[in-house]
């Protein structure tokens, strides 16, 4: 296999993109001593082309899909910007090249198109972009669960938002007067149990310069050995 | 007995066979699993969403916090991202510092896994050795960097310490210790009868599944994918040296991406590890550490700078990556972060299918997961007893020390 | 009356005895696993600190848990423990109830504890100790046919050479195994020693053959949901069983005292005995379950039955051609 230049990469791409490729440049960095050269290739694309490119971009090599990042690109600004951090030529030595498809993505109809028929395994990077930024992505069936945010973040939030669909400043000022979450289910014991379990919290409130720690020293002795027990067991 | 009634097992999110918090669920028949589901996210903690209000100084130190494991791999990653926005070039020397400290950091981390990973088999004198030795990489990084782990020792532009030629005879020492070592290694991790029998063929992810879910380091190379951005990708120091990739071809055997083969893979990568650092050393141009020792000049740079890059760096589990877009502002307008570990943790629901209940532990290991956790911080005091503070104690500790420091 | 009174002292004292004997073994254990791992390792009492915390410990009963066979299946894992031992000798102490059992019995009475164990994990209602359970099951299926071979071996050895009641322990006491075969057939009893060195960490559910409880695998398996007192009393179970276990080896196996040796006789030979007999159950337990499972890692449960069946299994062939040979050599058959 002829590897190509980074100019010779952005030509073929031109040429199976045409109008859909919307910039290109390349940017190459030295480090070191020997400054040998490591390669990146930044191409801006239209967002109805993200298949087409990533197609074209596999006719030239099986590539690595690094990961899809995305930023919302101000909250007054109508679009959030995506790039697809490719990489090619992974396994030659010195001649690994990234490429990256950016595109702008309007914020009142944030959709792409799945590219698992392409690669297998973009799923779980896809969803990601559905997570945080509440991107739609067409084709790919809906997760039956999270998996990037946790289980009882709010619907309808998407974290690295700028905008009203951001996370409001509710969920992070004055987190101290929030306190401990008093909604979780209750633990599986039997009904007694649970009036005591009051008040360790109503005597950390009466004293707040004794927390759990001063329990502690009273067994000292104890407890380096408690702990190695369990590793010898 | 079992029954032919499928029946479902969880695994955590806690759970003595993680070290780290996820779950995952397993629908068994017997002792074989069916189908294995994940949900990782257990410990978001919104490092991206904190660092889009902070300055890039800042963030480099935010960044030795994701992991506590590859300290210095986020914030490789991250300055060099900033430094190619900023068009800041690190001095030569710093480029060997950081590779040096990378490669320690890669010992170490494989080092731990290693022995997580004969603690899954359930083979705890050999995890006792492990991570016995594992200390000596442990002291070499605190030589280096004054901290055992969260080095901070990353600045944009450059490394905030010099390796000094006081510190050479007790980094030799630690590597003479372990090049010593390693045929002990090798021979106990690769040669133990009962950990072939429960590793070979166990946990397969085949070459074209490793390559169609762009997984990355061991994982892969593993898996017969010759992935390693030190040999192909050149940056920092690892440009001036021959790296080849680590696959299982070097233990004599063909790769099946098994869990043996990613043994082979790490205990071979700490060999190499070794070798990087002493060529670092001995090759180590003379010069400066830092672009520009005032923080306030390297935050006047960024400040003014513009653009989009990312910073990549083949950390202990694979390739890491950083993009990062400033837009003349202190703080950058997008900074996402993509570890290692992300690249490799969907492919779990592949590698765990057909495999026995009890290859479950060994095979969630194997491609080293780093879930990174920080909820909690374990103190010991020189002279008192050990005790654990919640997060709680950790912020009136510190409005305390703020008030002191006021008075 | 005095026979009865006799013993139920007995039954208390042994109980004792071998809670304390029991909990000592495994602190040893512990202490020399931790050297072998260069750790400090806990201390030599450690386990009844253990002990005495968990019976102190709230005793959590889940939801989903049938709560009577819950219950009682630790106090039915201790009683079957402690009852293996009233029928075994210890050094030249008789056993208590004797006359009245054989090692058949013993048999039976060593896998009552395990079956226990695996009806407490499937009471518990968690699927960790439902699968420990049927793992329990499994490695019980797998290590009872060569502990059964070991047993019927002896004793068809001892019957061949013309014992009377060769099934008896108080016979075993009278006669040794080493001293009745040839050259042959003490090679035969060094396999059976092997043989039961074996069988002792899979009966005890130590690594290498621990996939029941795999705390990685399974966070305790069966034992995943016991807390408290019913937590202490398999912890004390599996103790008592421990000796029972390594006595019974003991008993079959290595039945050597010291007092003739010394021509001790009356309290002193007793006393020197067992001593003797302490010493022993303390070697062989070093050697089959402290190095064993500092130098091995788990087994899966597939691989146990392999292990047992076929490799231990062969060794009991092996054992049984080279007794055949011998008895027939020396003309008793």
């Amino acid at each position: 296999m002829k590897l190509l230049t980074p100019e010779e990469i952005i030509n073929t791409l031109q040429k199976r993109l045409g109008k859909s490729m919307l910039d290109s440049r390349v940017q190459i960095r030295t480090e070191g001593v020997k400054k040998r050269e490591n390669r990146n290739i930044w191409i801006t694309i239209d967002k109805y082309a993200v298949h087409q490119a990533v197609k074209a971009l596999m006719s030239i090599s099986y590539p690595h899909l690094s990961c899809i990042s995305g930023w919302d690109k101000g909250k007054d600004d109508p679009s959030l910007r995506v790039q697809y951090i490719f990489t090619i030529y992974g396994g030659e030595p010195g001649a690994e090249t990234m490429v990256v498809f950016s595109l702008d993505l309007p914020k009142d109809n944030p959709v792409l198109p799945t590219i698992t028929d392409l690669m297998e395994g973009t799923a779980f990077t896809e969803r990601e972009k559905t997570e945080y930024l509440g991107i739609r992505i067409e084709g790919l069936a809906p997760a039956e669960h999270r998996f990037f945010l946790p289980a009882d973040f709010p619907e309808g939030i998407y974290p690295l938002r700028k905008d009203d669909k951001g996370i409001p400043k509710s969920m992070v000022k004055n987190l101290w007067a929030a306190g401990r979450p008093e909604n979780r289910p209750p633990a599986p014991l039997p009904e007694k149990e649970e009036a005591p379990a009051e008040t360790p919290a109503a005597a950390a409130k009466d004293a707040p310069a004794a927390p759990a720690a001063p329990a502690a020293p009273s067994n000292a002795g104890e407890k380096p050995d408690t702990k190695s027990q369990k590793g010898g067991a | 007995m079992a029954g032919n009634v499928p029946y479902k097992v969880p695994v955590g999110p806690i759970h003595p066979a993680l070290k780290e918090p996820v779950h995952i669920e397993l629908t068994v028949l017997g002792e074989d699993v069916v189908s294995a589901d994940f949900t990782p996210g257990q410990t978001h903690r919104g490092i991206e969403w904190m660092g889009l209000s902070r300055n890039p100084v800042q963030i480099v130190h935010l960044t030795d916090r994701i992991c506590g494991i590859c300290g210095v791999t986020h914030s490789l990653c991250f300055a060099r991202a900033v430094e190619q926005v900023a068009e800041i070039n690190a001095p030569e020397r710093a480029d060997y510092v950081r590779t040096i400290i990378a490669e320690f950091e890669r010992i170490q981390s494989h080092l731990l896994w290693a022995g997580v990973a004969a603690h899954e088999l359930g083979f705890d004198s050999l995890f006792y050795l492990a991570w016995r030795v594992r200390e000596d990489a442990l002291d070499a990084i605190e030589v280096i960097t004054g901290n055992r782990v969260n080095y901070d020792i990353i600045q944009i532009g450059g490394v905030r310490r010099d390796i000094t030629p006081d510190m050479l005879p007790k980094i030799q020492k630690c590597l003479d210790s372990y090049k010593e070592l390693f045929g002990k290694l090798k021979k106990l991790f690769l040669e133990d009868t009962v950990i072939k029998s429960r590793c070979i063929g166990c946990g397969v992810l085949t070459k074209e599944t490793a390559a169609a879910y762009s997984t990355v380091g061991p994982t892969a190379r593993a898996s017969g994918l010759p992935a390693d951005l030190r040999a192909d990708y050149p940056y920092c120091a690892y440009g001036d040296l021959q790296i080849s990739p680590v696959l299982p071809e070097v233990y004599g055997k063909k790769a099946t991406g098994d869990t043996y083969d990613r043994i082979v893979v790490r205990i071979f990568e700490v060999a190499q590890s070794i070798e990087i650092i002493e060529e670092c050393l001995a090759n180590m141009p003379e010069g400066p550490v830092l672009y520009e020792e005032k923080v306030a000049k390297i935050l006047a740079l960024c400040k003014k700078a513009s653009g989009e890059a990312a910073g990549r760096h083949e950390a202990p589990r694979g390739e890491a990556v950083h993009y990062v877009a400033m837009n003349n502002a202190e703080a950058p307008v997008a900074w996402k972060v993509k570890a290692s570990s992300y690249s490799n943790l969907h492919v779990w629901p592949i590698i765990l299918k057909g495999v026995q209940l009890a290859d479950v532990p060994i095979v969630v290991a194997s491609i080293d997961p780093c879930l990174s956790c920080t909820d909690r911080v374990l103190v010991t005091q020189d002279n008192g007893p050990a005790k654990i503070l919640t997060k709680e104690d950790l912020s009136k500790m510190s409005y305390l020390k703020t008030r002191r420091m006021m008075e | 009356m005095n026979e009865i009174l006799a013993a139920v002292i007995g039954v208390v004292v042994l109980t004792i005895c071998s809670i304390v004997v029991g909990l000592f073994l495994a602190g040893l254990d512990r202490v020399v696993v931790a050297r072998m791992q260069a750790r400090v390792g806990p201390r030599l009492r450690q386990p009844f600190i253990d002990i005495a915390k968990l019976f102190r410990k709230e005793n959590i009963v889940p939801k989903n848990a049938v709560p009577i066979l819950f219950n009682l299946m630790p106090v039915l894992a201790l009683a079957a423990s402690i009852a293996v031992l009233l029928y075994l000798p210890f050094g030249s102490i008789a056993p208590v109830l004797g006359a009245a059992g054989d090692m058949i019995l013993v048999l039976y009475l060593l896998i009552i504890p395990s079956l226990c164990l695996v009806i407490g994990g499937f009471a518990s209602g968690s699927p960790y100790a439902t699968v420990g359970a049927q793992r329990e099951m499994v490695s019980m299926i797998a290590y009872e046919l060569p502990l059964a071979a070991v047993v019927i071996l002896v004793a068809w050895r001892l019957m061949a050479s013309g014992t009377a009641e060769p099934f008896s322990l108080v016979t075993l006491m009278d006669t040794n195994i080493w001293s009745v075969c040839g050259p042959l057939g003490i090679i035969a009893a060094v396999l059976l020693l092997i043989l039961f060195i074996g069988i002792i960490p899979g009966e005890l559910s130590k690594v290498p053959f621990d996939a029941p409880e795999a705390e990685t695998e399974l966070a305790g398996g069966i034992l995943a949901e016991y807390s408290g007192r019913n937590l202490g009393m398999f912890t004390l179970a599996q103790a008592v069983k421990s000796v029972a276990i390594v006595a019974f080896g003991v008993a079959i196996l290595l039945p050597w005292n010291l007092s003739p040796v010394f021509g001790l006789t009356g309290a002193a030979a007793i006393a020197v005995d067992l001593i003797f007999f302490l010493v022993k159950v303390s070697v062989v337990m070093l050697v089959s379950v402290t190095l064993v499972r500092t130098m091995m890692a788990r087994f899966r449960i597939t691989q146990v039955v392999k292990v047992y069946w076929f490799i231990l299994g062969g060794i009991a062939l092996a054992a049984l051609i080279l007794f055949a040979i011998d008895a027939f050599a020396a003309g008793v058959i």
